[in-house]
């Protein structure tokens, strides 16, 4: 089964299962135009999916790339850095609208910055005046400059 | 009054030391707007519209106008150094630029980015001072089915770029197709695959596509390899280091052939700058003898982007002043300015204020030569980003990414949608699905739907008349070619491999 199923295999599989359910909810995009003529909204995703399923089958039977269908191009040090960071992101994304810009982006600043620092020692002072310019620097250009309404923490 | 008088007249409106002063002011600020990733000579250009209420026309427009010639330029900055585009107008800048910085031809990249810049735009708007009135009525011949096969003829153009798999590039295509079908259809504005979520009624954001693609992957991506080696990148010595007299002989035709590509994409309205480095750069590279070296740092695709997407200012000129038509979204905001001034754009703009076209065009003119001025005075200071830790630089980029994505619409949700599309572009690098083309069909795809139906809508032949037309047929058969001619190219390759 492993050995069936390569990357490339992998790849097919995935791009004509999106393809076939996007042409398959786009059939279903009514109405079918203003003019008898028109084709309506369905027929562009209906072309996007078909054309993503048959570049599926395609890929699916060259099978140009016979490795593992999970194999990374990074080692597992890198693999665990990137998740680190995605969870990172995602949580900066979920608390920014509660927590507001000032708050989130420090903390997520002064995290990153050690992160980023690959294993290498940097003085927490160092990060600290880091997280501080970097964050006034952002919130003074867009906030007071350009009149960017970015998230605010409002305690009430 | 003949020509030479108006132009004259013109000229003298926006050589005092007033409208001199704005637009150094507006190079700058365009210069900086550009090489910020998120940010953009466009946001520049709307953000400073309602400053010029208060000014004359002359100072007003010599202001805007230098910002969007700024920021085109601009953008290749962050491109060359960071691997980031600027703006969508740089994206196959990085595709170039970057790996020449990396392997330590800084200085070579930078001077190729201002000169092929500064090419475009001056020689473009030199043409577009002198033909407008010509050029625009050829334009009104071209109908949807012209736009539907250019746009695909671009598209397939850029697919052509993945010529190690085309099925993978084809593919990236129509999921760019897909991506762009999100939110409201064109002409019947029907809601396709928005799942409820008014966030996605207007579609997917241009810019949290491109922050997420380009900007987050390649942070994610550097971070999981190691960080990168910027040291080579940051010790620049600037003698002996930049563009030689070989590298322009070898790129006359490059520049020539991308020029003109910037200049028609341009020139015809909805496209712009974000299409025509992406263009030229597919044809540099099927064009040129080494193909293999693109994208591992060669001068001839950095030639083919800058001149390009510079030479679509030129080209974006026309329509707008000729025709009151947008050649791209910033020529809109400032045919937008023209009316707040009481000014209305359309065909007889030349007969009611020939002097305000004219000073349009050497506004442009000056400011070309005020950017590669400022650029190359400047230019000695860019490489000391890379002076900057990577752990300084990287997370400060993040929150910068961000912060783009979320000014774009003011919504957080642009924010998750960049995350997403940066997942997005990982998990098509694990598959080797290249992203250019799926980002091409993103941004011509409103294009390329709109005029698909208009087209079908209005012939009584159906899909035919696309082939019929002289026009349309010339476009597809360039697309058909460039994805056939790599593949009988390849054979003989393989069959003398086995």
């Amino acid at each position: 089964m492993t050995k069936f199923l390569t990357k490339s295999r992998l790849c097919g599989l995935l791009c004509m299962l999106l393809g076939g359910a996007a042409c398959g909810a786009a059939a279903r995009f009514t109405p079918k135009g203003l003019l008898a003529s028109d084709p309506g909204p369905g027929l562009f995703p209906i072309i996007g999916g078909a054309g993503l399923a048959l570049c599926g089958l395609i890929i699916f039977l060259q099978n140009s790339d016979k490795s593992p269908p999970f194999a990374s191009d990074f080692d597992r040090t890198g693999l665990i850095r990137i998740g680190e960071c995605a969870v990172l992101l995602a949580v900066y994304f979920a608390v920014i609208g509660s927590l507001g810009f000032l708050v989130s982006t420090a903390v997520l600043l002064f995290l990153l910055c050690g992160l980023f620092a690959l294993g290498e020692q940097v003085a927490w002072w160092k990060r600290l005046i880091f997280t501080a310019l970097t964050t006034g620097a952002v919130w003074y250009l867009f906030v007071e400059v350009l009149s960017v309404m970015l998230p605010r923490f409002d305690l009430f | 009054m003949d020509t030479l008088s108006v132009m004259g007249i013109a000229f003298a409106s926006i050589i005092t030391p007033t409208a001199l002063m704005l637009m150094f002011f507006g190079c700058v600020v365009g210069i900086v707007f550009g090489a910020i990733p998120g940010l953009s000579g466009m946001l520049g250009v709307a953000l400073l519209l309602p400053v010029t209420f208060g000014m004359s026309e002359a100072n007003g427009f010599a202001l805007l106008i230098s910002v969007w010639i700024g920021g085109v330029s601009g953008a290749f900055i962050s491109a060359t150094l960071l691997g980031i585009p600027g703006s969508t107008s740089s994206i196959a800048t990085c595709y170039d630029a970057y790996p020449m910085c990396k392997k330590g031809q800084v200085v070579k990249a930078l001077q190729a980015g201002i000169l092929g810049s500064f090419l475009g735009t001056f020689v473009s708007c030199l043409i577009a001072t002198f033909l407008s009135p010509i050029i625009a009525r050829l334009a009104l011949q071209l109908g949807p089915w012209e736009y539907f096969s250019l746009c695909a003829c671009a598209i397939v153009l850029v697919v052509g770029l993945s010529a190690g798999d085309t099925a993978r590039g084809l593919a990236s295509a129509f999921l760019g197709i897909l991506l762009c079908s999100v939110g409201f259809s064109p002409i019947d504005a029907y809601k396709r695959f928005t799942f409820g979520n008014y966030n996605l009624f207007g579609g997917i954001d241009v810019l949290a596509l491109v922050l997420g693609m380009f900007a987050v992957r390649l942070i994610l991506t550097d971070l999981g390899k190691g960080g990168i080696d910027t040291s080579k990148m940051a010790q620049v010595d600037f003698k002996g280091q930049g563009l030689t007299l070989k590298d322009w002989k070898n790129n006359i035709v490059n520049i020539v052939r991308s020029f003109f590509i910037g200049l028609w994409i341009g020139f015809l309205p909805g496209m712009g700058s974000g299409l025509s480095n992406m263009v030229a750069y597919a044809q540099a590279k099927s064009s040129s003898k080494h193909p293999e070296q693109f994208g591992e740092g060669i001068v001839d695709g950095v030639f083919a982007s800058e001149v390009s997407n510079n030479a679509s200012v030129g080209g974006a000129v026309i329509p707008m002043v000729a025709l009151g038509i947008p050649g791209d979204s910033t020529t809109a905001i400032l045919l937008g300015g023209l009316v707040i001034h009481g000014i209305e754009p359309g065909p007889l703009l030349f007969d009611q204020h020939g002097e305000f076209v004219y000073m349009v065009f050497e506004a442009v003119l000056l400011s070309a030569v005020a950017v590669l001025l400022i650029e190359l005075f400047t230019m000695r200071w860019y490489p000391s980003i890379l002076k900057i830790p990577y752990h300084y630089l990287y997370p400060a980029l993040i929150v910068i990414a961000f912060v783009g994505a979320f000014t774009s619409t003011n919504t957080l949700f642009n924010c998750g949608m960049m995350l997403a599309m940066a997942a997005l572009a990982m998990f098509m690098d694990h598959f080797k699905l290249p992203v250019s083309p799926l980002l091409l069909a993103y941004i011509l795809g409103p294009m390329l739907e709109q005029n698909l139906r208009k087209g079908l809508t209005y012939s009584t032949e159906g899909f035919v008349t696309f082939l019929t037309r002289p026009v349309s047929a010339l476009f597809l058969i360039v697309g058909l070619l460039s994805v056939v001619i790599p593949l009988l190219k390849k054979k003989p390759v393989q069959a003398e491999s086995e």
